[in-house]
């Protein structure tokens, strides 16, 4: 076997209750590495157009990449997402990815839907699927301690859903590792759906690496590279600068994108003076870019994982909150009912802002008063979301696209999103973060910022999500990826060829989004940032031009070599990317 | 990391089932790197030994404790001297037969090199006569970092 890989893949049929292991094709492996490489072309070959995301057909795949169990890493989640019905994916860091890899597999693939819950268990060859009747209900935390206290092991890892995956809130989230989100996209709302709460692994067979004395050479110089802003802060760090001199942080939905007061309540800094004990890593990092917080005392006492860039940005700043401490309390509900907190937020913010232009009336918010002033709001809609309680809550658990739809009136405007993903805490009006307003158009996710804003940008974030490895720790890993994974692997790739994968997978998806029904009509930002200029901050009065945002939008379909009009690859483009297959089933939806 | 560090040096992988330090979990937000503490004479795991001579040593330049890997008898065999540690701190290797004990490295410790927490006295330190169980750790741990702490978290 090929270093790095362990050449299995699980195949659990949840409906049969069947599970049987699968060899990997080495060769479909060299030609798509693994991770959203290996999602991608799975979906398109499993999926069919057109398909309910909520049918038990719809796969949900964990998947790996090569370093996973290597250097710092993440597990993806591959689905037909809910919230746009195209790709879905979510990646997760912690420990579970790599105690995965060292159970022996490369991935697990479920299918079907189980009649009652049921939870998945491995330990190496070992793989049963329990009942998780008594489990249905819990929170993430309370799933995690009573497995662990079940298996008598306080060394398996777990990934669970919470009460939002179960009660199919469309922004669920799996959670690994009681802090480490699988969240965007619907994750934890398709695994919901299928009466899985929870997969819980233990692994101890290690993964093998052609090269040992060559990755060691090189990982000890790549681990000395990395920063002390990251090792501090981790991505809190980024707040203030996207505050005061990038001007892009999302404040009262996204009305501003400065917020006054958050350097004094919940800045990295500040959060580390009055709440932070501890740094804390995932598997094999050096980083520590996340945080062990605590409120001391009062009514939101709590211990948990720390806030990160987007916490802050979607509990504090986008719903205009400023007490630290409720701060840290949602992030520990989030992370307990299984929620997004990007997309929490977001939701949050939308119905507040709702209610301030007299969209939502008093009785529609059911007695709350959802005035940006009343900050602990945000902890009661967020249960209220979690649970489906109410009329409001059940709306608000639709996601803000089709919460819009439904309440008419000309909340469509109010609500940020793309292809029905709500926007990540990165603006684009003042063009000065490394977001673009063609980031959020073009990138295949929806609002996903962690994309980039041109083709060749693109497809080196690809190669990183097809290793899957962490974004953050690759701040000091990042430019020795390609040679440490041929030392692991005992490939030698060379560089063009490295990236034209990236470009494969992502053409791969593409033609997964255009035979959803995704064109170029799809490609677009919400409506405010053409029409409101931003009121405040460095960047005042920066709107994005919509004839300066077609014609970058012309240039990048031209780059990647897709149809101007439609954005569907070209044959060309496919064929030089050897994709045949894909190519010959496209034919039908270009002339249409 | 460290367990990382331990399984490239002593086993040639990464794995860190075979490695000598493990970092275990605990409630809320603990963790506590579990690893040989080198009680003081007469040592627990020696004495429970069956073998004669036993097939753990003390090394006597550096005082840590060497297995001899090729008489242990395992886990399935025997297994003693896992349940007579007070740390919890003896596993055994997954497919070899032998038991997993620190041995200090010679005094250069591979776990050390790659962490930024862990430090290396380099004498064995005194005060600390018998090993602790990690949940005994993780309780005192817990108690002096959330003290403050009203709810019971």
């Amino acid at each position: 076997m090929v270093g790095g890989y362990t050449g299995k893949i699980l195949k659990v049929d949840l409906t049969r209750e069947k599970v049987e292991t699968k060899n990997l094709d080495m060769d479909f492996a060299r030609k798509y590495i693994g991770g959203l490489g290996f999602g991608y072309r799975m979906l398109w070959d499993m999926v069919k157009p057109g398909l309910d995301p909520f049918l038990p057909e719809n796969p949900l795949m964990f998947l790996l990449g090569p370093l996973n169990g290597i250097i710092p890493g993440k597990l993806v989640v591959v689905f037909k997402s809910p919230t746009t019905c195209g790709v879905g994916v979510a990646f997760a860091s912690g420990q579970f990815q790599a105690e995965l890899k060292f159970a022996g597999y490369d991935g697990i693939i479920f299918n079907g839907r189980a009649d009652n819950p049921v939870c998945l268990y491995i330990k190496d060859d070992l793989v049963e699927l329990r009942n998780a009747r008594n489990l249905w209900g819990k929170t993430t935390h309370e799933t995690e301690e009573a497995l662990k206290k079940e298996m008598r092991d306080p060394l398996i890892r777990v990934a669970s859903i919470g009460p939002a995956g179960e009660k199919q809130v469309y922004f669920a989230s799996i959670i690994c590792d009681k802090g480490k989100a699988a969240a965007r996209m619907g994750a934890g709302t398709v695994m919901g759906s299928k009466n899985l709460k929870a997969v819980a692994v233990r692994g101890t067979q290690g993964v093998k690496i052609e090269n040992l004395e060559e990755f060691n050479r090189l990982f000890k110089a790549a681990i000395q590279k990395s920063s002390y802003n990251w090792k501090r802060f981790g991505s809190t760090q980024f707040i203030a600068r996207a505050n005061y001199w990038l001007d892009a942080y999302p404040h009262k939905n996204w009305q501003k994108e400065y917020d006054p007061h958050v350097i004094r309540t919940c800045d990295g800094p500040a959060l580390e003076l009055k709440h932070f004990v501890r740094r804390k890593s995932c598997f094999n990092c050096v980083v520590h870019c996340d945080a062990v917080a605590v409120v001391r005392s009062g009514k939101y006492a709590c211990v948990t994982e720390g806030p990160e860039h987007e916490h802050v940005a979607f509990l504090s700043g986008d719903v205009d909150m400023h007490n630290s401490d409720i701060l840290i309390y949602g992030t520990l509900r989030c992370d307990e009912l299984g929620l997004d907190v990007i997309s929490t937020g977001s939701v949050i913010a939308f119905a507040k802002e709702l209610y301030q232009r007299g969209i939502l009336s008093k009785e529609e918010a059911e007695g709350l008063d959802l005035s940006w002033e009343n900050e602990e709001t945000v902890l009661t809609l967020m249960e209220k979301i979690a649970y489906r309680e109410g009329n409001l809550g059940n709306l608000l658990a639709y996601g803000s696209k089709i919460a819009s739809e439904k309440i008419g009136k000309g909340a469509k405007y109010y609500a940020i999103q793309c292809k029905g993903t709500e926007m990540g805490g990165h603006g684009i009006r003042s063009r000065l973060d490394w977001t673009r307003p063609i980031t959020f158009a073009t990138g295949l996710r929806g609002g996903n910022h962690n994309e980039a804003a041109f083709p060749l940008g693109q497809d080196i974030l690809m190669t990183e999500n097809l290793l899957v490895v962490c974004i953050f720790s690759n701040a000091a890993v990042r430019y020795e990826l390609l040679p440490i994974l041929n030392a692991v692997t005992g490939w030698n790739i060379p560089e063009e060829e490295y990236y034209k994968i990236g470009e494969r997978v992502t053409n791969v998806g593409k033609a997964f989004m255009v035979r959803e029904g995704f064109r170029r009509e799809h490609d677009i930002i919400p409506e405010r940032f053409f029409r409101e200029p931003l009121p405040t901050g460095v960047a005042k009065g920066a709107t994005v031009d919509r004839e300066l945002f077609e014609k970058e939008l012309d240039e990048y379909y031209e780059e990647r070599g897709w149809d101007k009009k439609t954005s569907i690859p070209t044959s060309n483009k496919l064929r030089e990317l050897n994709l045949e297959d894909i190519d010959s089933e496209l034919e039908k939806y270009r002339g249409a | 990391m460290c367990e990382v560090a331990c399984s490239i040096k002593k086993e040639r992988t990464i794995n860190p089932e075979v490695s000598r330090i493990r970092v275990y979990p605990f409630h809320p937000e603990i963790e506590i790197p579990v690893f040989c503490n080198v009680c003081d004479d007469p040592k627990p795991c020696i004495a429970a030994c069956p073998q004669s001579p036993p097939v753990i040593s003390v090394n006597e330049k550096t005082m840590a404790l060497k297995v001899d890997k090729e008489k242990c008898l395992g886990k399935d065999e025997c297994g003693r001297c896992a349940k007579a540690c007070p740390a919890k701190a003896i596993r055994f290797h997954p497919q070899g037969k032998y038991a997993l004990i620190c041995d200090l490295c010679d005094l250069n410790p591979a776990c050390v090199g790659f962490c930024s927490a862990l430090s290396f006295a380099s004498e064995t330190h005194p005060g600390q006569s018998y090993a602790k169980p990690p949940e005994l750790v993780a309780e005192q741990l817990r108690k002096s970092i959330y003290y403050h702490l009203k709810t019971d978290v």
